[in-house]
């Protein structure tokens, strides 16, 4: 959305104003009234507090609200210090003023946006998407798999005007780091890609309106926080049991500590060995990356119930990483064997479950004993088993500058089927998808028995168990939420909420066991979205930030929720800037302690 | 972390090393440090065979410039692109960019080397050199090679300070 200050009338509205109504203004309160040029109230319009204040070792908070039915919202701000204000509603222009320390009231007029393209301009990035048309709903499929791995399709750095040329090598650069697109879609997508931008671009009424903002955002709240800046990659977020927020840094090897009560942030440098190399020890796939500043890769975290470290998957240098909090110290684990350590769950008698994504295992690290376990999962064929037993050698023939990712790659990229997301159940037993085979597995770590289930669509990204044992899953290429029962073997689907039906990527997703919610990144869609399960509703939360590419999710014991901008690259977004997100809903339980949930 | 910042502590470390050429000689990896910012800057790349390269430049910010993305946030952009079907026939190819008002911070060139338009080179020599666009007054400068298919991510890095 432009960022318009015409047409803005801005009154600085009296108490007295506000108890007419019946607005309760505290005193570090900004009470802000939103309304249409004649007066007419605007409802569930969004209000962000920015400051430009800096301090160094604090990340000062972003504050977001919404108004209620009656164009009415109040933000708790800092006294003391001028911010910024952004009105922002779908179907409108945006409006930013300047707000003087110790104002504590404000009044906005928010114009309808009648121009077609602003109009699909301000819309997210899945609605784009939603209207190109690939070939046939497979190769579609197929391109958002591979092709919104890192970043949003359909914003306006991917809809750029390019020629075939320069997308020829932009998708050289993906195969690079990592994209996994058929060698029939590399030929193919060039022209695809174009025309079809080219047609959306000269049809901007042809881009259909987002899901309107609904009754749950009024009285919700989020909390971002900067942190990282523009080579940044902040992957997956955690917040421990003591209240601390950790991130990771993926692309500059930083654990970045975050205190959301006082926005104090500590960078926790990950330490790396005098031989690693630059991008990563297995085949150098992020040395492709400018602005790269990682040797290990830090990926995703949890925490030992016993002595709350943390536990980290260096994926680019197949390595597991130990973080002490209380003396901020790290220990490097390298893996005996195996290649790109990947999702990582701590179970309740503290061993470390991985999956390990390049070399088609499952790892555990048993604590007690300081040993490594690996399943090999089964293959799909005979050049895929082969395949995977002569990586150590292509591991190594890639490190000495052998080209890898020009060899042909199928549609189902045999050869890596890519173990992905993984989750400790309730009775201690393993559930992890496979995204590249269609496949959720299981395993016993009593009997070491192993168990795959083919899924009924395309790319299960990553999985989380509830309370009851079942498997919830992000099905990320074709927008939607599985549910896997155990006993009965049996997937159900749920269509997301995001409009267009289906549009949405939702790369993740986690269970409050308590609230019984599960909590779905709308990764296409700048939203996070929660369902519940047992009511079978939808509640959708929209992001300050567009193009808002989320990975993670985790649920604090108050009900809110926390998560991570991680798009790759990060100029991406709205403002270039990476971010940590906290959503709390009107219904959490503020009394309970903002650490993490069961 | 920024780019190459831990090859910034090593300049800094060196830091009563006066010039870029200085700094060089102490510390080959080091960055060269110009007193630039706010100067408009440009840099260039060039070079000699009939190929395509591509000019990537890494800002403070983080923000990296390209044909993918020619213009950052804060102002610097790429002026000119090279592909196969505008390579001149003879003499040397260019890609540039241009940082206007130079924020201090350390920059980071990269250089790709995607297509080799036909001409099956491997590898090729090219150089990169940064100046003030109002004096024409080069700064600094550096010959590297570069293999096709992969990306020279650290060609050259340059910390602009304060005067």
């Amino acid at each position: 959305m432009k960022h318009l200050k015409a047409y803005l009338i801005l009154w600085i509205l009296s108490f007295a104003f506000f108890g007419i109504t019946g607005f309760a203004v505290q005193a570090a309160d900004l009470a802000v009234l939103v309304a249409t040029k004649q007066g007419t109230p605007v409802p569930r319009v969004m209000i962000t507090l920015r400051s430009e204040f800096e301090k160094e070792g604090f990340a000062v908070p972003e504050y977001t609200a919404f108004t209620n039915g009656e164009g009415r919202g109040k933000i708790q701000i800092p006294e003391g210090m001028a911010f910024t204000l952004r009105a922002r509603k779908s179907g409108f222009t945006d409006v930013e003023i300047d707000l003087p320390a110790g104002q504590n009231a404000v009044a906005l007029e928010l114009l309808a946006e009648t121009d077609a393209r602003e109009l699909a301009e301000s819309y997210p990035a899945n609605t784009w998407v939603s209207q190109l048309e690939l070939q046939d709903t497979r190769f579609k499929e197929h391109f958002r798999l591979q092709c919104s791995f890192c970043h949003q399709q359909g914003s306006p750095i991917v809809r750029v005007d390019r020629t075939e040329e320069e997308w020829e090598k932009i998708i050289n650069r993906m195969l690079r780091y990592g994209s996994r697109l058929m060698t029939d879609a590399q030929e193919k997508l060039p022209a695809l890609i174009i025309a079809e931008h080219k047609r959306l671009e000269a049809n901007p009424a042809s881009i259909p309106a987002p899901r309107p903002w609904t009754e749950e955002v009024e009285h919700a709240t989020i909390t971002e926080w900067k942190l990282g800046e523009g080579s940044s990659q902040l992957h997956d977020v955690f917040l421990s049991d003591s209240g601390l927020v950790y991130v990771g840094d993926n692309l500059q090897d930083n654990l970045i500590e975050l205190d959301p009560k006082t926005g104090r942030t500590v960078t926790h440098k990950i330490p790396h060995r005098a031989d690693d190399t630059l991008g990563g020890n297995i085949g150098g796939r992020l040395k492709n990356y400018p602005g790269v500043g990682t040797y290990v890769g830090l990926h995703s975290l949890d925490e030992s119930p016993t002595d709350g470290h943390l536990f980290l998957t260096g994926s680019d240098s197949s390595r597991l990483v130990e973080f002490a909090p209380e003396s901020g110290e790290f220990i490097l684990y390298d893996l005996p064997q195996g290649f790109y350590p990947h999702t990582i769950r701590v179970d309740a008698k503290d061993r470390v479950w991985f999956t390990m994504a390049v070399s088609n295992q499952i790892a555990m690290f048993n604590r007690k004993t300081a040993d490594f376990t690996f399943y090999d999962l089964p293959t799909r064929s005979f050049k895929e088993k082969m395949t995977i037993t002569a990586l150590p050698l292509i591991m190594k023939l890639a490190k000495m500058g052998m080209d890898t990712h020009d060899m042909a790659i199928s549609e189902n990229s045999e050869g890596l089927p890519l173990p992905y997301g993984i989750d400790i159940a309730p009775d201690g037993t393993v559930w992890f998808t496979r995204l590249h085979s269609d496949e959720i597995g299981h395993i016993d770590p009593e009997t070491g028995e192993l168990n795959m289930y083919k899924t009924p669509f395309l790319g299960p990204r990553r999985l989380r168990t509830d309370g009851e044992g079942n498997v919830w899953i992000s099905v990320f290429a074709s927008g939607r939420l599985a549910k896997f029962d155990p006993e009965t073997e049996k997937f159900t689907l749920f269509d997301l909420p995001t409009l267009p039906l289906g549009s949405d990527t939702p790369y993740s997703l986690a269970v409050d066991k308590v609230r019984g919610h599960v909590w779905v990144n709308g990764t296409a869609s700048d939203t996070m979205m929660r369902f519940d399960v047992k009511k079978n509703t939808w509640a959708v939360f929209p992001l300050p930030r567009m193009r808002s590419f989320t990975r993670d999710v985790v649920v604090a014991k108050d009900g809110s929720i926390f998560t991570s901008n991680g798009s790759f690259p990060a100029w991406h977004i709205e403002d270039g800037q990476p971010t940590v997100i906290h959503i709390t809903p009107a219904d959490a339980n503020k009394s309970l302690p903002l650490v993490k949930s069961e | 972390m920024k780019p190459g910042q831990k090859l910034v502590l090593i300049a800094l470390t060196c830091c009563l090393a006066p010039t870029a050429a200085t700094a060089q000689e102490a510390h080959p990896n080091a960055p060269a440090v110009v007193q630039g910012a706010s100067e408009d800057l440009v840099v260039l790349l060039s070079w000699q065979a009939p190929v395509d390269l591509d000019l990537f430049l890494t800002g403070p910010s983080g923000e990296t410039i390209y044909f993918g993305n020619r213009k950052a946030r804060t102002g610097y952009h790429i002026n000119n692109e090279t592909t196969c079907d505008t390579l001149a026939p003879t003499g040397l190819h260019r890609e540039s960019a241009t940082i206007p008002h130079a924020a201090a911070g350390l920059y980071r060139v990269s250089v790709d080397y995607i297509f080799d338009c036909g001409s099956g080179i491997e590898d090729l020599n090219a150089s990169v050199s940064f100046t003030n666009k109002s004096t024409s007054k080069t700064l600094g400068g550096k010959s590297f090679s570069v293999s096709l298919q992969k990306l020279k991510t650290v060609a050259w890095e340059f910390e602009v300070q304060q005067k």
